[in-house]
């Protein structure tokens, strides 16, 4: 569904992710591990055409969609749930999840989906005329993920969706985005909570200083020495 | 319904206020009031609404004036037709700019504008053979009287506040408010962030540039230095937006009436004093009325509101 070829992204003479290659199959849960600063924000901004690689391609669906505006990508099906929520404080929790909705097809079925997103996290339902600045941290993070399930996407981009969550709602979160998955919405998933994710994804890929070092099933990379060392230091 | 008898008591006020006040000293205040309602509102809707705070809307209203003052000086041409020429100057204008400045974001942005006001000044001064340089343009004006200035006066309001109305109910205005708050969200989310940046700048321009061309025809002479005033256009048109509240309304409108009110007061009593006064008044608004007084008293009508009905009470639009 989602293919990655070769990419290599640069701000200005600082190379960020080099040769990246990765694939996300139709209905799949993936995610793409590492630690601060190994990538994997610019790789999500790159499909989402926040930033254009210097070289390689991505296509989604077949469509080469490497250089297509970022304004332009939630109307081909891929959502993005932006690192740190980046919700729109001032306005409501209600309106925060309608102009999740805007591309056409999306705008039509806006109260539907509506009332999907909130029998999903009833406590948005509950909150929904509250501006989104008065909510908590784990209310903004399923306020963001329902702004983007708003726009009825394909492919749904999650990045460090556990950031700056307690323990207990982390758990929660990835149990959340696994249910999202069993609806049928391929999911791209973005952490350094290694071990949690390796529980409920499918497959994973891991990004080291800009290249990807190692990929397979999560069941197999839960049982690499490498990763049992580096990243779960048992 | 409410709001409906109140818009027609303010409109009834509104259009027998100078029968009330028959001085024409009086009437000319009411009139720059609304001159500054207008410029105030217009600005608000990129500024406030849309967050892109310019320090450049000088630019606009300098050459909404200057097309129907060159109208006068070279073609001899009504000035009155700059009012329909002007405001398209000003937006044919405005279309680059944006295009060009909205790359940039924040204070970056503010910056590119005052340079724009700046430049537009100088070049203004220089070109003597076409603006008549710092020498300014005078016209003879037709109509002596202030009453019908007040009733265009108070048209362009009305259009201001309309256009920025209308706008800002419609789905415009959430566009413009997400791009305030977050543009790469917003633009993540699937909103052409340039393109609405531009539709908010252009009325905005619209406007602007039709009140430099009313100015004109109101006043009868200008000069690069008036009408391109980095501190007697951009930034008072900021500070009637901030007293007032930005993003709301009838802020500007509520500013512009305080802001030509008091420093007509402290002008008549302090002479040269009044302009730190004013600073000192500027300041204390800005530390104590952060969202200026229309914002403060919407917040204060709201936890009202939530107490009497327990529940919360929030939209999109304040004010």
């Amino acid at each position: 569904m989602l293919r990655v070829n070769h990419v290599h992204v640069a701000y200005g003479d600082v190379h960020i992710l080099w040769d990246v290659s990765f694939s996300v199959g139709e209905g799949e849960l993936v995610a793409l591990l590492g630690a601060n600063g190994a990538g994997k924000t610019t790789m999500l901004n790159s499909i989402s055409g926040l930033l254009h690689p210097q070289e390689g391609e991505i296509e989604f669906s077949g469509r080469n969609i490497t250089r297509v505006p970022g304004h332009k990508i939630p109307a081909l099906g891929i959502a993005h749930v932006p690192e740190g929520r980046r919700l729109f404080p001032e306005m409501t929790v209600k309106e925060n999840l309608e102009i999740g909705s805007l591309s056409p097809p999306a705008r039509q079925k806006r109260k539907e989906t509506l009332e999907w997103v909130f029998t999903l996290f009833p406590v948005l339902k509950e909150k929904q005329n509250q501006m989104a600045g008065t909510l908590s941290g784990g209310q903004q993070q399923m306020l963001a993920i329902g702004r983007g399930l708003m726009a009825l996407p394909r492919l749904i981009m999650f990045d460090e969706p556990s950031l700056g969550l307690a323990p207990v709602l982390v758990k929660h979160m990835f149990q959340l985005i696994k249910d999202i998955n069993q609806q049928g919405i391929t999911v791209l998933l973005v952490e350094q909570n290694v071990m949690q994710v390796l529980e409920v994804c499918h497959r994973a890929y891991v990004i080291e200083n800009g290249r990807i070092v190692l990929s397979g099933a999560s069941a197999e990379l839960l049982n690499n020495k490498y990763i049992k060392d580096v990243y779960l230091g048992i | 319904m409410k709001k409906v008898l109140i818009n027609i008591t303010v409109a009834i006020v509104a259009i027998l206020l100078p029968l009330v006040f028959r001085a024409p000293y009086h009437q000319h205040i009411l009139i720059t009031i609304l001159i500054w309602a207008a410029l105030g509102t217009a600005w608000n809707l990129l500024g406030g609404y849309a967050g892109q705070v310019s320090f450049g809307h000088a630019a606009f209203f300098g050459l909404g004036a200057y097309t129907a003052g060159i109208l006068a000086l070279h073609y001899n041409i009504s000035p009155w037709w700059g009012l329909l020429l002007g405001p398209l100057v000003s937006t044919l204008i405005s279309i680059p700019v944006g295009l060009i400045c909205f790359r940039l974001r924040g204070p970056y942005f503010a910056l590119a504008m005052l340079a724009l006001g700046e430049i537009f000044r100088l070049v203004f001064i220089n070109w003597v053979t076409f603006t008549n340089g710092a020498k300014g343009i005078m016209i003879i004006p037709k109509i002596t009287m202030k009453l019908p200035y007040y009733y265009m006066a108070l048209g362009l309001f009305f259009l201001s506040l309309t256009i920025t109305g209308l706008l800002i109910k419609s789905r415009f205005g959430y566009y413009f408010i997400s791009i305030r708050e977050d543009q790469d969200a917003a633009e993540s989310l699937g909103i052409p962030t340039t393109r609405y940046k531009l539709f908010a700048f252009l009325p905005s321009a619209f406007i602007t540039g039709l009140t430099g061309a009313f100015y004109m025809n109101y006043i009868a002479f200008i000069d690069p230095n008036v009408v391109f005033s980095l501190a007697n256009v951009s930034v008072m048109i900021i500070l009637v937006v901030m007293l007032g509240g930005v993003a709301t309304l009838w802020g500007p409108a509520v500013g512009a009436a305080i802001y030509i009110l008091l420093s007509e007061v402290f002008r008549t009593r302090m002479g040269a004093a009044s302009v730190l006064a004013f600073g000192i008044l500027v300041c204390l608004v800005i530390m104590f009325l952060p969202n200026g007084i229309v914002g403060e008293l919407d917040g204060l009508r709201k936890m009202a509101l939530r107490k009497m009905n327990g529940g919360e009470k929030s939209g999109l639009l304040r004010g």
